[in-house]
């Protein structure tokens, strides 16, 4: 029973277990079958036959439990070649002797022994032929490929790398544990499931250490960071990015001979990982060692786009710095500002250290201008806010021209400057449609709209205060043709909300101050704002 | 009965020999006691669970014992104890089971060392069978054959399979503990040996390099651990009825004593090497002094903690690292409190 058991389930000899056999003559029957020793034995011991079937599995228990079944020979196989006449009725004959082990004697060699006997012949060679199998072959199919990989990269000597690989899973895995099994980092695939990547990463990672082995540095550091760069595609290895350009930099700091500009570059790409990570502090540290380090040799070093470390160096500096400044102003407490001014002025500077920057200049001005124009320092908002749009207009970058102009125009605004407002607005309007950006389009309408409005409202708010006749027709024409122009976008409000105004507007200041500080806070609200701007209004009137 | 005290003395006696015998005496003498008479089923069930336990904790004592002589170089003493736990984890455990493996690798190290290498083979190939055939079996366990394989192959002067063996002791041993934990350094220290012996210098090392950071990283902590910080001190000088206690009195390794034996050979063995290098770095030499020097101190050993320590200062002379030198004297200072008090 036992050798059955371990052929395929489909294996006729398996279900055979549970034949009878078939057509054996009285004669030769033997009082005693296998299969009803087997089946009184079972009795005995309380089993069913699929229990018998479980135990069967496992040798040494077999042994203990049939004592019968290996007293009698094991049943031969049904349908193989050799034994096809025992079970053929055999009225009369005798049978052989049961069990496959003994052959029935037949004729000798005949053509198909030949046959049989020429394939086995060559199927010895062919096995002679394959190699033997090693140890290492053994455990290449039984182990992880992981595994494989730490033990070539162990074995050759890379302990380092090693370590190294073995931590960066570790690590990978002991995040996923940290976050809970309902965390989303349980649907993005493992690292040691990526067969690439950890190719990748062994073949840099020895490269890296036998270069640091014979002390060269700088075969190190390219090394890593080419290593960096496979990783830097997609974004859920930026971790990988992040560990490579550290160590990057910490293999830059051993070189001494080439006075820093590894360093430099470590210092550079440690930053722009920590800026896309968000730590923007740290990334300015960074930011400026890497300034530091480059401002020495500001007309030695270049990179491959022919731009000088220097400037890129001011470049990011400013960027990180306009960063930090917005975030710090946007909490919107007053030390927080003053800080933020502190840093965004260093930004303004950096931009200006770079020659032929006035993208930085410009947002760090933006910048600048509106922690000014919430500090209330409108005059210095609006200085600044000049000095955006004249350096946008100048560069022809028209998307931030337009966005100059939009901010200047707020301010006026605000300030109460409305001749400059609707010139400004006038600008960013015409601009944004030209662009096509419609968003902007709407926005700027809105706004062109209402500072034309409160242009128009001293003027107004004059005539009905004076209210003599002259002014009285004055208005009507003025109401009249406004009518006809502004009837098609609101059609009802107007002629109806001239009976409803009894009371005549307040003093133009108080009411100009209150529509200003209304402004600040709707111009987000876009197209909305439009209808009850012009409500308002015409309320008023 | 008669029969039952006459084989008890022979064993007993053969344990003996080696010394095992006064640690392992009484234990011994509980298990082969008469069975007393215990009328009831629940007095009988308590006493085989005592028993089972008192078996399992000396299976645990031979063994300790027994890696403690091999890490010592007494191959030839520490078979009785080997042999003493085989038998008891036999009589807990079972023939053909994973608990014995632990026993048939120190015996197989023992006949390594003994030079007898068919026997270690056959020592080990059992425990490699056993290993195979248990799927679930601990990492722990898996490192120390490899190691031990891989030990019996550089014996055998095959290198190349050495180090294959070396390498899967470190994988499975850093993936149970980390790739810088004290058990996994035995794994970077021979596989360093192989390579120092194929002259293959700069790996070797390299991984000795690792060897010393690693143990001087884990005395720096047990040392940081059991020394009252600065705060601590003063709170016990202000306290007047506070008990009178030496304050390095608590200071132990935090290892068991295969693992002692284990740094000791390990580190001198290294000191060795360096001290006998022509070209290594002064930083090595110097770092390998202080961990020997803390090892020592770890010990109370105080007398050679400043002898080591006092080396690692002159071979530090050479080297620029201020940190270094720093957590040097500071260790010096330590060394002088501690023989003061004592």
């Amino acid at each position: 029973m036992d050798w059955v058991h371990w052929k395929p389930m489909q294996c006729i000899t398996r279900h055979s277990l549970v034949w009878k056999p078939q057509g054996c003559g009285a004669r030769g029957r033997r009082r005693m079958t296998w299969r009803r020793g087997t089946e009184a034995e079972m009795a005995t011991a309380g089993k069913t036959w699929k229990e018998l079937e479980e135990i069967a599995q496992d040798r040494m228990k077999e042994r203990t439990f049939f004592p019968y079944s290996k007293m009698a020979a094991t049943l031969p196989p049904i349908g193989s070649k050799n034994n096809n006449a025992a079970l053929r009725p055999s009225y009369g004959k005798p049978k052989p002797p049961p069990g496959g082990r003994l052959q029935p004697v037949t004729t000798p060699a005949n053509a198909r022994g030949r046959r049989e006997r020429m394939d086995e012949e060559k199927n010895m060679m062919l096995r002679s032929q394959l190699p033997l199998l090693r140890k290492q072959d053994i455990a290449k199919f039984r182990n992880s490929y992981k595994h494989n990989l730490c033990l070539d990269m162990l074995t050759e000597g890379y302990h380092l790398s090693f370590c190294e690989m073995v931590n960066l899973i570790r690590q990978q895995m002991d995040l996923r544990e940290a976050a809970g099994p309902e965390s989303f980092l349980w649907q993005k695939p493992v690292l040691q499931d990526q067969t690439e990547k950890l190719d990748l990463m062994k073949m840099y990672l020895t490269q890296a250490e036998a270069a640091s082995r014979k002390g060269d540095w700088s075969a190190e550091y390219s090394s890593r960071y080419e290593l960096a760069q496979v990783f830097k595609d997609n974004p859920d290895d930026m971790w990988l990015v992040d560990h490579f350009f550290h160590t990057c930099l910490d293999v830059a700091k051993k070189e001494i001979k080439d006075k820093g500009k590894m360093q430099a570059e470590g210092h550079c790409n440690v930053g722009l990982c920590l800026q896309t990570k968000g730590s923007y502090k740290e990334a300015a540290k960074h930011f400026e060692e890497y300034h530091r380090l480059s401002q020495n040799n500001k007309d030695e070093w270049f990179m491959v786009n022919g731009t000088t470390f220097y400037t890129d160096a001011c470049v990011r500096l400013n960027n990180i710095y306009t960063i930090i400044g917005t975030e710090l102003g946007r909490t919107g407490e007053e030390e927080d500002d003053e800080a933020s001014l502190e840093i965004l002025t260093q930004a303004l500077e950096m931009a200006k250290c770079s020659d032929s920057n006035s993208e930085g200049i410009g947002t760090a001005c933006d910048a600048i201008a509106k922690i000014y124009a919430r500090q209330g320092n409108k005059e210095k908002s609006v200085e600044f806010l000049k000095r955006f749009v004249e350096l946008t207009e100048k560069t022809g970058l028209e998307k931030e021209y337009c966005l100059a102009c939009h901010n200047l125009g707020n301010v006026c605004n605000s300030v109460g400057n409305y001749d400059e407002a609707t010139e400004y607005f006038s600008k960013a309007y015409n601009i944004s449609r030209a662009l096509g950006d419609s968003e902007s389009t709407n926005v700027n309408r809105v706004q062109y709209g209402i500072a034309i409005a409160h242009r128009m409202m001293g003027k107004f708010a004059n005539h009905v205060v004076i209210g003599d006749k002259t002014c009285m027709s004055r208005l009507v024409d003025w109401k009249s043709v406004r009518t006809d122009e502004f009837s098609k976008p609101i059609p009802d409000t107007v002629p109806g909300a001239a009976h409803h105004v009894v009371i005549p507007p307040p003093p133009p200041e108080d009411k100009e101050k209150d529509e200003g500080q209304e402004e600040g806070t709707e111009e987000e609200f876009g197209a909305r704002e439009e209808a009850e701007g012009q409500q308002d209004e015409s309320q008023e009137s | 009965m008669l029969k039952y005290r006459v084989v008890h003395s022979i064993e007993h006696q053969k344990a003996d020999w080696v010394g095992i015998h006064e640690k392992i005496c009484d234990k011994l003498a509980f298990l082969r006691q008469q069975i007393p008479f215990l009328p009831s089923r629940e007095e009988r069930e308590k006493r085989q669970k005592q028993i089972s336990i008192k078996k399992i904790e000396l299976i645990e004592m031979t063994r300790t014992l027994a890696q403690k002589m091999l890490f010592e170089g007494k191959h030839e003493q520490s078979v009785p104890a080997a042999m003493q736990s085989l038998r008891y984890a036999i009589d807990v455990y079972g023939v053909a089971t994973i608990e014995l493996v632990p026993s048939y690798l120190i015996l197989g190290e023992a006949s390594i060392g003994l030079g007898k290498l068919a026997q270690a083979e056959e020592y080990l190939a059992k425990a490699d069978w056993t290993v195979l055939k248990t799927p679930d079996c601990s990492r722990a366990i898996k490192s120390k054959l490899y190691r031990n394989l891989g030990l019996l192959n550089a014996a055998k002067g095959e290198f190349q399979g050495a180090l294959t063996c070396f390498a899967d002791d470190i994988y499975h041993a850093s993936e149970e503990f980390g790739t810088d934990d004290i058990r996994t350094a035995g794994g970077y220290f021979h596989m360093a040996n192989v390579f120092f012996r194929q002259g293959k210098m700069d790996v070797a090392d390299s991984l000795y390099r690792q060897v010393i950071d690693i143990w001087h990283e884990h005395l720096a902590d047990v040392i940081k651990a059991r020394t009252p910080s600065e705060e601590e001190e003063a709170l016990n000088r202000t306290r007047v009825l506070g008990p009178v206690k030496g304050m390095f009195e608590d200071i132990s390794s935090g290892m068991d004593e295969a693992q002692e034996a284990e740094a000791i050979q390990i580190l001198n063995s290294i000191h060795d090497i360096r001290e006998h290098q022509t070209n290594r770095r002064p930083e090595d030499l110097a770092q390998t002094c202080h961990a020997l020097a803390m090892l020592y101190f770890v010990f109370h050993d105080i007398k050679r903690a400043k002898e080591y320590g006092r080396k690692a200062i002159v071979a530090s002379d050479e080297v620029k690292d201020d940190d270094f030198s720093k957590s040097l004297v500071e260790f010096m200072k330590l060394c002088e409190k501690q023989g003061a008090q004592i």
